[in-house]
């Protein structure tokens, strides 16, 4: 009984942090979804998206609506790692004594909005994406562990990409989720207008805290997954590989390397989120499917032959759906 | 396992069985028909059953097959609800999990039955329904086709064929020897002795080979139809006594009329004691005679009236007008010419001053006499009345259709016919003859006393303690002889010994002259 009551505020949360996204952000409901998604599992999103469309204003929101702390980073090219993760330095205390004190960083909240990532250099890419990994940072010889949940958010920005250092396929693999942010439709546009017309300022409001938060992630682990389901997700990234004598044909033709292990993993915990999300008590085939691509795009190398073809990763993805078998 | 699960479980479960069964029953006919076809075409025709065996094992092992590939496991069950009732996986992991006790599988256990209760049975349909029709309506159409076939180009059954042997001869001339003797009258007889001949003589060219059964019962049965023909021809007595049945107003005439169509001679003797008794005593309300008024001449000249128009409305039909020359007819119109004369009888008696007691009783002496008949003379015979006439006659005719029933019977015997061929005859009458002073009384046959056709006169059996017909012993042993003969136990010139034998047997009364 005490697990059915869990599940039902699991479902009124969601409710709730949509409604009050909603508030904020005007349609983008598969992104605002996928964010919600990664948040419980406990990952990370790479959002690419043109400037102005609302990534800023996303994470804001969210920070508000979840109670939870929010710091934004500019990665410009400049950008030390120390100014991510923060520094230690000598302050002299009361006494006149000289001290080391630990400044802690950008880093230190719970939702980080690290906007154009790829603009800065690989060191400082590199120090972001560990913390991103192990969610912990290390300065000298002392280790400082991030409060959970921790959340980031990286933006590209598709249209400048003359001077920027776009991220190696091993530091995209950290991503749970590429998500696209597509310019909004033009009713979606006269929305925001005239919403920002009256506050430009976030006015959700919070309805969970970090501690639901977490609970809803444990709760989530514990959504049954039937085997056909877990091999179907587990075929579906090994079919991205051309070097497997399984593989499909799209995949031998069109992939130059696939996902790793780690795609797998971010498959079923994600999956199993969703589905509670959506009302369900299993995971479903639907659940991997919808998954796929927010999945797959950053981890896919397409070949010539797929740029030969016009074919996209998201094209390839969509092949490799459809020649992947469900029992 | 999850009720509502069971259920739909159950339901598949039966959809799959009828599956099975068609795809038995299609495969059964498919396979029967692909056999049969080509070998009938072939002219080749097998053993029924072996075509039974081959539906059977086709049936079985596609049946089989179709159940081992349709028979629905859990998971199978479990994926075809999820699939058709767009369940997103939930049964089967009701399914994968049914035994887990973590609290989210308990939460879609209960999840997964709700769905399913609020789905309904009805929701899972027969799969398959329209291929199941029409590859039984094929298998069916192809199946008629090839009995249709086989059954077209089948040849013709073989006829039955029966032997013919010279005991069937020896016989046929028995039974002619025993209508010759018997008690049949002349015409009649000798029409059936020409039909028993012409039998002898229809098969007598086949005698040690052999005809078909069918052929063979024909013309048998043909001969008795005829000889009944002949027999019914004498038998006047039926359309006589059915006139004065049904077209007389009196009681007694009525009575009268039904006993002679029987063919009854005692009850007709009672019959006409009846009417003379109307004549002797009137009729009382009382039970006691004695309390009965005393005839009257008067009385009795009504009566004769009444009986006479009574009468004259039978003898005005057209069946008896057409049987008016025979005996019984005429005694018929004799008894309407003794009612016609009596009033004149009685109106001469009085007018010769009689009294009405002796008028009364010189009346009953002229109905007695003229019915009963008279003795002219004590050291004469009496001369036949009218009852003793219609008797003689009803005598005849019953003895004609009793040799008739005894041909019957024992042409059936002799060549075998079965029953259930057999036209109906019906059954020889137990004819008891009237009683009469002087008469003669005879035990068994319905002949005049000296003459024996055989078959009824009865002979004292040992064995039996008891009497039996001689008729029915010599039948017996006649069977006995043809076993014999057919099975070859007994050669021709046994035969030729043991005919002679018989023949004696059977004629052995015959007059020497």
């Amino acid at each position: 009984m005490e697990d059915l009551e869990k599940v039902k505020q699991f479902s009124r949360a969601i409710s709730d942090i949509k409604n009050e996204i909603r508030k904020d952000v005007v349609g983008q409901e598969e992104i605002v979804d996928s964010v919600i998604t990664a948040i419980i599992a406990g990952g990370n999103v790479l959002l690419e998206g043109v400037p102005g469309v609302g990534k800023t204003r996303l994470v804001r929101s969210f920070s508000k609506t979840l109670s939870l702390p929010f710091s934004r980073i500019q990665f410009t090219p400049d950008l030390m790692p120390s100014d991510v993760t923060g520094t230690n330095v000598i302050e002299k205390d009361a006494e006149g004594k000289m001290n080391t004190v630990f400044r802690r960083g950008p880093i230190f909240a719970n939702l980080i909005l690290a906007d154009e990532i790829n603009r800065t250099t690989p060191k400082t890419q590199s120090a972001m994406l560990e913390v991103m990994q192990e969610h912990k940072v290390t300065v000298g010889d002392t280790t400082y562990a991030m409060e959970e949940p921790f959340f980031v958010l990286a933006t590209e920005n598709p249209i400048e990409q003359d001077g920027t250092y776009p991220l190696p396929e091993a530091q995209m693999d950290r991503f749970m989720f590429k998500l696209i942010m597509k310019f909004p439709s033009v009713e979606e546009l006269a929305a925001i207008v005239n919403m920002t017309q009256i506050t430009m300022a976030e006015t959700a409001n919070a309805v969970v805290d970090g501690a639901t938060i977490l609970e809803m992630r444990e709760l989530a682990k514990h959504v049954p997954i039937i085997d056909e389901v877990l091999n179907y997700a587990m075929n579906l990234v090994a079919n991205t590989h051309p070097e497997l004598e399984s593989s499909p044909e799209a995949a031998k033709k069109y992939i130059k390397y696939g996902a790793s292990p780690r795609a797998a993993q971010n498959f079923i915990t994600c999956a199993k989120v969703r589905a509670l999300m959506n009302g369900n008590y299993n995971v479903s085939y639907e659940d991997i499917d919808a998954l796929a691509y927010p999945i797959l795009r950053h981890r896919l190398k397409i070949n010539y032959n797929a740029v030969n073809d016009k074919l996209t990763v998201e094209d390839v993805i969509g092949l490799i759906l459809k020649q992947t078998k469900k029992k | 396992m999850n009720d509502q699960f069971t259920k739909f479980k159950k339901r598949i479960t039966v959809h799959a069985v009828i599956e099975s069964s068609v795809i038995a029953l299609a495969a059964a006919l498919i396979v029967v028909a692909a056999v049969l076809l080509p070998l009938s075409l072939q002219e080749i025709y097998l053993n029924p059953g072996i075509y039974v065996a081959i539906g059977l094992g086709a049936a079985v092992l596609c049946g089989g097959t179709a159940a081992l590939f349709l028979f629905p496991t859990e998971k199978r069950v479990a994926r075809r609800l999820d699939k058709d009732l767009v369940m997103h996986e939930k049964v089967q992991t009701l399914v994968a999990y049914s035994s887990s006790e973590d609290s989210m599988a308990v939460i879609q256990r209960a999840d997964t039955n709700d769905r399913l209760a609020a789905a309904g049975l009805k929701t899972v349909k027969f799969k398959r329904l329209w291929q199941c029709a029409v590859s039984s309506a094929v298998a069916v159409i192809l199946f008629v086709v090839a009995v249709v076939m086989a059954i077209i180009g089948a040849p013709e059954a073989p006829p039955v064929l029966a032997g013919i042997n010279e005991y069937m001869i020896v016989g046929l001339n028995n039974i002619i020897s025993v209508v010759n003797k018997s008690a049949m009258e002349k015409t009649p007889k000798e029409q059936t002795v020409a039909e028993l001949e012409q039998l002898k003589t229809s098969i007598e060219p086949y005698v040690n080979s052999q005809i078909e059964q069918e052929v063979l019962f024909g013309n048998v049965i043909n001969t008795m139809l005829d000889i009944d023909e002949i027999v019914d021809a004498t038998i006047n007595a039926e359309p006589i006594g059915l006139s004065l049945r049904e077209n007389t107003g009196d009681t007694l005439l009525l009575e009268l009329g039904a006993h002679i169509a029987s063919l009854n001679r005692e009850t007709t003797e009672t019959g006409f004691n009846s009417i003379i008794g109307t004549f002797k005593n009137q009729k009382s309300d009382s039970e006691d005679e004695e309390e009965a008024p005393a005839m009257t001449s008067a009385r009795q000249s009504e009566l004769a009236v009444a009986y006479s128009l009574c009468l004259d409305d039978a003898l005005n039909q057209p069946e008896f007008k057409q049987v008016a020359d025979c005996t019984i007819a005429r005694e018929i119109i004799r008894l309407g010419e003794m009612f016609d004369a009596i009033p004149q009888k009685i109106t001469e008696l009085s007018a010769a001053g009689e009294a009405d007691k002796d008028i009364v009783n010189s009346i009953i002496d002229y109905v007695e006499l003229t019915v009963n008949g008279v003795q002219k003379d004590a050291d004469e015979e009496a001369a036949p009345g009218i009852a003793e006439n219609i008797s003689l006659a009803l005598a005849s005719q019953i003895n004609n259709r009793n040799v008739f029933n005894d041909v019957v019977s024992r042409l059936q015997q002799l060549f075998g016919i079965p029953d259930n061929i057999m036209p109906d005859f019906g059954e020889p009458i137990n004819d008891i003859a009237p009683s009469e002073e002087g008469g003669d009384s005879e035990s068994g046959g319905a002949g005049r006393g000296d003459e024996l056709y055989g078959s009824d006169s009865e002979i004292y059996d040992y064995d039996e303690d008891d009497y039996v017909k001689y008729g029915s012993v010599l039948e017996e042993a006649m069977a006995l002889i043809r076993q014999l003969y057919e099975g070859e136990s007994l050669s021709a010139e046994d035969l030729e010994v043991l005919d002679r034998f018989m023949q004696i047997l059977n004629t052995g009364l015959e007059d020497k002259d």
